[in-house]
């Protein structure tokens, strides 16, 4: 099956949730076939994940002064700062029999991929299971997934320049999380493409694409007009609703 | 009264208690940063606590989670009936 590659684009926090959200309803429907995004955030956001309390895990009123907007994932796992200029995202959006089948399977799947793509700009990195990509210990990308009618939603970041200064004044992290990493602070446990290797953030984002579409046939598409306008729906009714984003 | 506590078992993801209780478990919220599919599942398993006598022992409990988890055929990942319990008894013993 050939990969429907999204062209790449920043959008803002809900846009970006949105577009992912609608990508996997159509997936789930067979209006597409296997897609993968690669995207970023404008303005720098914090998503957190389905299951978390938003006013627990952000620094709302940081984020405020600071034009951060924040948003709550339809997939689990913790919040994440997405700044504008420090970091790549990726979603694939395939059928589960087109995955591994289940889910820490389908993040080794992802993890492969994106460990393959930093080794070709020359990062040694590995899965830190359940849900990372670490270098040398410090967890270099975070990833994601749902499932909804037979279809997965996979998504994650690739950190590029960290500004961890700023990621840690809108992340309200718990000394409970921290816990078990044998660290003293959270801001010991990131590392990013930067720190590590030259390469450009296009040059990580050339990276991504070639190892994600690696022996597989492969054509850009841009999402349908009916993909458009269920994505602005969801936007307005999802994830730009406080409902929503304020439900735990 | 009214509890909260956070606890991250080994190998797991952080799982949060908020909790309003007497001798049974009024109202419970889950939260954290794991993964649970359907995800419907977590509202259902706060739902069959609500009302359960806090004199249950931790088997019980459990017990009554890992009904919900069936029932929905749920894929827990980062999360688990242990951890769960576990975070509700410590909610219980720090009051806020």
């Amino acid at each position: 099956m050939e990969l429907r590659v999204i062209p790449y684009s920043s959008n803002s926090a809900y846009q970006n949730m949105a577009i992912d959200h609608a990508l996997l309803e159509s997936v789930a429907a067979g209006n597409s076939n296997m897609a993968l995004r690669l995207y970023s955030w404008k303005p720098s956001a914090v998503s957190i994940g389905r299951f978390q309390s938003m006013q627990k895990e952000v620094n709302l009123e940081q984020c405020k002064s600071m034009g951060i907007d924040f948003v709550r994932r339809i997939t689990g796992g913790g919040a994440v700062y997405h700044d504008s200029e420090g970091e790549i995202t990726y979603s694939l959006i395939a059928k589960e029999g087109d995955l591994p089948e289940g889910i820490q399977k389908c993040y080794r799947f992802s993890a492969s991929m994106i460990i393959d793509a930093l080794k070709s700009i020359g990062i040694n990195a590995e899965y830190a299971p359940i849900n990372d990509i670490t270098v040398e210990g410090r967890k270099i990308s975070g990833n994601a997934q749902t499932r909804r009618d037979g279809a997965v939603l996979l998504h994650g970041t690739i950190l590029y320049g960290a500004d961890v200064k700023r990621m840690f004044s809108v992340l309200n992290v718990s000394k409970e999380k921290i816990s078990d990493k044998m660290i003293k602070s959270a801001e010991e446990r990131i590392t990013d493409v930067r720190s590590n290797c030259h390469a450009s953030i296009d040059e990580l984002r050339d990276a991504l694409l070639n190892s994600f579409t690696k022996g597989r046939a492969w054509k850009e598409s841009p999402l349908t007009d009916e993909e458009k306008e269920r994505s602005i729906e969801l936007e307005e009714t999802v994830y730009r609703n406080s409902e929503w984003n304020f439900n735990r | 009264m009214k509890g909260y506590a956070e606890k991250k078992n080994p190998g797991e993801k952080l799982v949060c208690v908020d909790i309003s209780y007497s001798d049974k478990i009024e109202k419970l919220m889950i939260t954290g940063d794991f993964f649970i599919h359907p995800e419907s599942c977590i509202m259902d398993i706060e739902m069959a606590l609500e009302g359960v006598p806090l004199a249950m022992n931790d088997m019980e409990l459990r017990d009554i989670i890992n009904n919900v988890v069936e029932s929905h055929r749920a894929k827990l990942v980062g999360i688990s009936a242990n951890g769960i319990v576990a975070a509700i008894r410590d909610a219980t013993m720090r009051e806020i």
